[in-house]
């Protein structure tokens, strides 16, 4: 069921009503509720994927217990190799199986050695590499003893299927979340009214920034070979935002649905595209998976410790693990390892953590240097982001050709496209994105985009009217599916 | 939970109150075009404005044509009265059986027919809303609820957005007073015909044709079970059809049993008849060419309306569907 929906607008409501005002007396009731109706929720993809999911769940809860109880190391040490191998397994047929086994007949076909090996028709399950690190985050935080474990079966089935962030996001933390089921939610009424506001910006980045310049994104990048530098540039830049609108707009979507039922979830991102340098971008960057990575992954390689090789090492393991993540194409590896690269000076000069802070805290206009410096490292996303894009390396690489081929000026024919494109032309489209950008930028330092507290209702309210009329009549409603999903 | 709840329906409010006003401002500043998720189609190259202002007032018939393109530009009434049969034709762009129940809803009452023909072009079937149809008929037939509620039940922002804008801009722009827009290369027939004066890209395009496939969207079989059930209320007969495409067109759909098995089997459940005139085309007892009488690769041209116009009457003797004349 996808946020953008007619069905995901009659479940919301049905699904609050049955929560605060059916189930409210009784917390345990609402997780079992929240069990049932994410379950739902899940198989309106695909009802053969839950035994996945429960799956999971099962193990990973059964493991913890035994993890309670568990002294002997050597004991420890297995039952979190069984969740991570077990999980980690799941993730790694479902996803990787199919590359895996491509990648290893490119390789030998490299040496001419020709081989017919099976691939499978594998079905990426909806969101099996959120919920699969949301889980081993509970068997990992227990095991290191951060965590005691759960003795509540549906409140923990509830944390590793709560409906919305199960499919994209956030990843959240076990300590974070699941402490949240484990008590009565009493109805908030300050909670709701940022769930909502967080709901609304949400659906204009999906629907309004996101699917509509996916629509330049797919063409461009569909005929890069047929056109212009200039237009190349454009489409990165759509590409640019649609990521960004999309998965943020769905974070934001899932933030302010938790918060509807009494949830806090984490913030996902942070105005990212106003970072000053790589290291305060993946600061502000799906921070859950990036925190996740660092946790879980960077800090127990030796993390910032050790010897400059230690350092490099690791952070290339961390980039390109990262990048892995996102999908089963040498793409995203490429993706992570010029990120790796961006982020490498950084961390050997003992820059990454200068800009801590917001750009230009506490005034409107950035400074040149800000200003400079913010227009560097969006540059350079978006040049890595030509990776993430392409159906393959060799796409990208003729796509990064095309945009230094020396043919910039877009053709008549081009400008023509362009104008012609629907109901919709690049100045609208600019200005939509100048709507976002005029509005991050203003709340920059607040992690709800649309907590404008300091102004009158009458304001307030023009403002939310504003997105709401933007979200009707700009938005693409005929673009249905967010991008993460494929993850 | 009081506050937040009265605060909810006071916002939802004065978000339709707003919605309402950017709807009368859109319309009646004719900016319908200009905004992304709004259309307005009155006008437009199907000429359905001149056909729904024409079926308003029109007498009974003998027979009424509903289906898409395939239908306002494939049956001609003038061929229809020369064969002493009084026909009105209902078609429109992209028509799917879920818009026209609702046109056959509205006109059967005065247009009377005692045989309704539906097109069942197999790419109208996909359709799964009807969206497209529907912004098209709410913009160019008077307002009604039954068109609105038809607008709803796609659940599509953009149809909804365009019927909404294109009802507020009645207010400056009556229906009654809407200019028909002259694209120069069709021409208006009495009867809800669409002649086609375009030259034809048939032989070209059937060059570039891939092999495609369809589907059928089992909202439009509920659909197409509500026009059975009208007609049958009105004593009506219905008589299923699909128009000749070219040859071409119709060889490069690959799944042709999956999207005409469920329509024979529907006929046969409730002794309708079902005939594709494609079959004819193969089998030679109808002689069309894709150069001389199809526009384009699916649609014909006047030479090739007169040929299957003039068969399609044939078929309708032999069947004893050609209907009474009606009573004057």
């Amino acid at each position: 069921m996808l946020f953008n929906s007619f069905e995901f607008a009659v479940f919301l409501p049905l699904v609050f009503a049955l929560y605060w005002f059916v189930f409210q007396r009784n917390f345990k009731i609402q997780n079992l509720l929240l069990v049932v109706v994410s379950y739902v929720f899940y198989g309106w993809w695909d009802w053969r994927f839950l035994s996945l999911i429960v799956i999971s769940s099962l193990l990973d809860f059964g493991i913890g217990q035994k993890l309670g109880s568990a002294t002997a190391p050597k004991a420890r040490k297995a039952l979190l190799g069984l969740s991570l191998a077990v999980n980690l397994g799941f993730l790694g047929f479902f996803k990787y199986f199919n590359f895996f086994v491509e990648s290893f007949v490119d390789a030998f076909a490299t040496v001419g050695v020709s081989l017919s090996p099976t691939t499978l028709q594998i079905v990426l399950p909806v969101g099996i590499s959120f919920y699969t690190f949301q889980t081993l985050s509970y068997t990992i935080d227990v095991y290191r003893k951060e965590l005691e474990p759960s003795k509540d079966l549906v409140g923990f089935l509830a944390f590793v299927s709560f409906f919305p962030q199960l499919v994209a996001g956030p990843i959240e933390r076990a300590k974070n979340l699941l402490p949240q089921f484990a008590k009565a939610r009493t109805f908030d009424y300050h909670q709701a009214t940022q769930g909502m506001k967080h709901i609304l910006w949400g659906f204009f980045k999906k629907v309004v920034i996101a699917d509509t310049c996916g629509i330049y994104a797919d063409y461009i990048f569909g005929h890069h070979e047929a056109l212009s530098g200039g237009s190349l540039v454009l489409g990165a830049l759509c590409f640019t935002f649609q990521i960004y609108g999309d998965f943020s707009g769905y974070s934001d979507i899932a933030i302010g649905t938790a918060k509807l039922f009494g949830f806090n979830l984490m913030t996902n991102f942070r105005t990212p595209y106003f970072s000053r340098d790589i290291a305060e971008f993946w600061r502000r960057w799906h921070i859950s998976l990036s925190t996740w990575f660092r946790d879980y992954v960077y800090i127990p390689l030796g993390g910032s410790r050790g010897g400059q090789w230690g350092k490099v090492r690791n952070t290339f393991i961390i980039f390109v693990v990262s990048g892995f993540w996102h999908g089963a194409n040498w793409t995203f590896v490429v993706w992570g390892f010029l990120n790796a690269l961006y982020f490498l000076p950084l961390l050997l000069l003992k820059q990454n953590r200068k800009n801590l802070g917001v750009v230009a805290e506490g005034r409107w206009l950035p400074s040149v240097r800000e200003f400079g410096q913010v227009g560097l490292t969006f540059g350079l996303t978006v040049f890595a982001w030509i990776f993430f894009r392409a159906a393959n390396v060799g796409e990208a690489f003729s796509y990064i050709g095309g945009l230094f081929s020396g043919n910039f000026i877009p053709s008549y024919a081009e400008v023509r496209l362009y104008a012609e494109s629907g109901a919709f032309n690049l100045a609208l489209l600019g200005a939509l994105v100048g709507v976002l950008l005029l509005f991050e930028w203003a709340q920059r330092h607040k992690d709800n985009i649309l907590d404008f507290e300091n102004l009158s209702t009458t304001v307030r309210w023009g403002l939310y009217i504003f997105i709401l009329l933007l979200i009707v009549f700009f938005g693409t409603w005929d673009r249905s599916t967010f991008i993460y999903f494929q993850f | 939970m009081r506050s937040f709840l009265l605060r909810f329906v006071k916002y939802a409010l004065v978000a339709a109150a707003a919605y309402a006003l950017f709807a009368l401002l859109v319309g009646n500043l004719g900016l319908e075009n200009r905004v992304p998720n709004t259309l307005n189609l009155t006008g437009e190259f199907d000429r359905s404005l001149l056909r729904f202002r024409e079926a308003e007032t029109a007498e009974p018939v003998d027979m009424v044509f509903l289906g898409s393109s395939h239908t306002y530009r494939g049956f001609d009434p003038r061929i229809m009265a020369d064969a002493n049969v009084a026909a009105f034709n209902l078609g429109s762009s992209a028509q799917t059986p879920l818009n026209s129940h609702r046109l056959l809803q509205r006109y059967i009452g005065n247009l009377q027919p005692q045989v309704v023909v539906l097109e069942m072009y197999w790419g109208v079937f996909e359709s799964t809303d009807g969206s497209e149809a529907s912004i098209n008929i709410a913009c160019n037939a008077p307002a009604s609820l039954d068109f609105l509620a038809m607008t709803l039940q796609s659940k599509d922002v953009r149809t909804v957005n365009s019927v909404l804008t294109n009802y507020a801009s009645r207010i400056r722009f009556p229906l009654e007073t809407a200019k028909q827009i002259d694209y120069g290369n069709d021409v208006y027939v009495m009867g809800g015909y669409s002649e086609t004066h375009r030259k034809s890209t048939a032989a070209q395009e059937v060059k570039k044709l891939k092999p495609y496939t369809s589907s059928i969207a089992p909202i439009q079989l509920h659909y197409l079970d509500k026009i059975r059930v009208l007609c049958e209320e009105n004593n009506a007969t219905l008589v299923l059809v699909r128009t000749p495409v070219t040859t071409e067109y119709f060889n490069a759909l690959s799944n042709l049993n999956e999207v005409t098995e469920p329509m024979l089997q529907y006929a046969a459940a409730h002794q309708l008849v079902f005939h594709d005139f494609n079959e004819d085309v193969q089998q030679g007892t109808l002689q069309l060419q894709t150069g001389r009488d199809f526009y384009d690769k699916n649609h014909l041209g006047q030479s090739g309306v007169d040929r299957f116009n003039a068969h399609f009457i044939s078929f309708l003797r032999q069947h004893a569907l050609l209907p009474e004349p009606a009573a004057n």
